[in-house]
């Protein structure tokens, strides 16, 4: 159980980080100051609140993500601290999985109090509290799991915390945009080219494709009973934690004979 | 001997870590197959209930002879398939719930048919709903949605606000592109497509001249709406937009305007919409429909009602007066006038309009005229010209002497 030990600890280092403290600001205002937006849009008060806290929760929760995944091992590598932990008995892959579990905590400590505050601005309007918004948010963790995941790999061959808080961003850029690679492999093979296609559609198979989460912004405005609800959340659900889970690979593969 | 043990051991650690990678790498791949599937099916979905809602609950602005293209034969197929396989639950695709008809969908939605719907929409040949499927539409508007990581929404919403801004400018040339974007950008924005339509039937022709291009922003504004019908059927308020802000209000089209608020009706609404439906009805002449609604209004759905029964003596008063049976008209006009003073400037129209005729029956010229005179000092502007008309028929008949009975 010591990587329990170890992600309460990078728990507590990470939430007193000022640049998280101020991210967390930022959106809080962000969401707070939504409801002043709506005097531009009478009519449509309440979609655009919606529309601005949830991106504001997305975006704010991705700069966080990649933040505390980006710089948590460079941190402690520039610290010298690692050796101190590292010297103990402690297998290495206890010490990523309480770093990432840490990570974890963090990132939804943060999106429970922009949650929160969203959705006391949404009650103080509606008068009821969104199931279907939370089940929004909910996807939307999902979602920068896997960015963390991927950029905490990218932290682990890195001494800087620069590197991989870059790297982070076209993660999640290139993550939106994988979806692409489908319609280039049709293209492919329009042109004949089969074995690229082929090769164009594994890639485009295998490597995490973030548009799928974008069914979060279209949650909020559907029916509650919209059909397909269920059955693509709990898909999508799967395919976060299967890409979480070789992330967490790749990460202990770079890591276990680096040398620190 | 060292070396040959460290490359063993190096290969042997790498196998451990690929064998797992390539499970995994498989159960992701496995996963965002069954995402596209998914994605696929819910394209199949909104594209069949579009088609469904566009042949069942739709009125094509123009009528043009059906020709059948590859996305009719397709839809016909489909839809035939579908008919079928809902007929083991005794009823039509059309006629099941939401539920039913998405897992129906998902069962239709296995090769073959999945890939031939997707080669059509590749190719252009599916009418599919504005922003349905992104990968089809080859505008840069299409494309937007990835380009902008997922915030279509939020985007729609900046945009939204351009729109409004634009608005007031009176910049209606700048206003009308980048509120199809919109739409295009989030579908589900019901409003927009609702103050899209208002803008099309209503403001911008005030910007053009002819009666004709007039008349094609108002067919516009129809094509819109229809359009967000198809992309969110199940939903009472662009129905609604469309029978009373286009049909009744607009372009006083009471038979479309009924069906259409008939279509809002068969969904969750407001109260309002099903007054506003009997309203149409008796616009539309249809007397005895109207008054059944507001029997069935009164009964079932506000009891507490304080218009419905100012409605039903209208309404009976009307057909009375409809089938000629002017005493009975007269008895009931003089009821509604008395319950409800003050609020049924109709019932005083259509009191002085009998007496005025009896008036003019018994020779009592003058009196008639006198009659007429209230209703144009009142100033009830329906009867204006009407008064006006009878006041000089009568001037004509006075002077004659005349034993002519007056026009009502």
């Amino acid at each position: 159980m010591n990587f329990l030990v170890i992600a309460a600890n990078t728990y507590r280092e990470g939430i007193r980080k000022k640049t998280l403290i101020g991210f967390l600001i930022v959106a809080l205002l962000v969401i707070g100051s939504s409801t002043f937006l709506t005097v531009f849009s009478p009519g449509e008060e309440l979609k655009m609140i919606k529309d601005v806290c949830l991106t504001a929760v997305s975006i704010f929760g991705m700069m966080i993500a990649i933040f505390t995944s980006g710089s948590m091992v460079p941190t402690e590598v520039e610290n010298k601290t690692i050796y101190t932990v590292l010297s103990k008995p402690l297998r290495r892959f206890e010490y990523l999985l309480g770093k990432f579990i840490g990570i974890q905590f963090i990132l939804i400590v943060n999106l429970v109090l922009m949650s929160a505050l969203f959705l006391v601005i949404l009650y103080t309007r509606e008068r009821i509290v969104s199931t279907i918004l939370l089940k929004s948010i909910f996807l939307t963790y999902f979602e920068l799991m896997i960015l963390s995941a991927f950029t905490f790999a990218v932290s682990i061959v890195s001494s800087s915390a620069v590197l991989p808080i870059i790297c982070g961003a076209f993660i999640y850029i290139v993550g939106h945009l994988v979806e692409y690679l489908k319609g280039l492999s049709d293209h492919a093979v329009e042109q004949g080219h089969t074995m690229l296609a082929e090769l164009i559609k594994l890639l485009y198979l295998v490597l995490p494709d973030l548009s799928n989460f974008n069914l979060r912004n279209q949650l909020i405005h559907l029916q509650p009973n919209d059909p397909r609800i269920g059955i693509t959340m709990w898909t999508l659900i799967l395919y976060a934690l299967a890409n979480v889970a070789v992330g967490i690979l790749i990460t202990y593969a770079l890591f276990r004979r680096k040398e620190v | 001997m060292a070396t040959a043990i460290t490359v063993s051991r190096r290969r042997t650690n790498a196998i451990r870590f690929l064998i797992p990678l390539v499970v995994l790498l498989f159960i992701v791949a496995r996963l965002q197959m069954r995402l596209d599937y998914l994605s696929s099916a819910y394209s199949f979905y909104g594209w069949v209930l579009a088609r469904v809602t566009e042949t069942k609950f739709l009125k094509p602005v123009v009528t043009t002879p059906k020709e059948v293209t590859d996305e009719s034969a397709f839809f016909d197929e489909v839809n035939r398939s579908l008919d079928t396989k809902a007929g083991m639950f005794g009823k039509t695709f059309s006629e099941l719930s939401e539920t039913q008809q998405w897992h129906m969908v998902l069962v239709e939605m296995k090769l073959p048919t999945r890939a031939r719907f997707e080669t059509l929409a590749r190719q252009g040949k599916l009418a599919l709903p504005m922003g349905a499927i992104e990968w089809t539409e080859e505008t840069i508007g299409g494309h937007l949605g990835s380009l902008i990581l997922g915030f279509r929404t939020a985007v729609a919403d900046l945009l939204w606000l351009k729109v409004d801004g634009y608005w007031h400018q009176g910049r209606m040339e700048m206003m009308l592109p980048i509120m199809y974007s919109v739409v295009r950008l989030d579908p589900h924005f019901i409003d927009a497509w609702a103050i899209g339509a208002w803008h099309l039937a209503y403001n911008a022709p005030v910007t053009v001249n002819t009666m004709e291009d007039k008349r094609a922003f108002i067919d516009k504004a129809v094509v819109f709406l229809q359009d967000g019908i198809k992309r969110n059927p199940h939903h009472y308020q662009l129905y609604f937009e469309l029978g009373f802000n286009i049909y009744y209000v607009k372009l006083e089209d009471y038979k479309n305007a009924a069906y259409y608020i008939e279509q809002a009706c068969r969904y969750q609404h407001p109260k309002v919409v099903d007054r506003m439906l009997l309203h149409a009805y008796e616009k539309g002449g249809e007397y005895e429909k109207a008054l059944d609604g507001w029997r069935r209004y009164l009964a079932d759905i506000d009891p507490a009602s304080l218009v419905a029964p100012r409605f039903i003596l209208q309404l009976q008063a009307e057909i009375a007066q409809r089938d000629g049976r002017e005493d009975e008209a007269f008895r009931l006009w003089q009821e509604l006038y008395n319950r409800f003073p003050g609020t049924n400037d109709q019932a005083d129209i259509e009191i002085t309009k009998i007496k005025a005729r009896r008036a003019e029956a018994a020779g009592k010229y003058d009196e008639a005229i006198a009659l007429w005179q209230s209703l144009i000092d009142k100033v009830y502007p329906t009867v204006y010209d009407e008064a006006q008309a009878n006041i000089a028929r009568l001037n004509v008949l006075k002077m004659r002497g005349g034993a002519q009975t007056g026009k009502g």
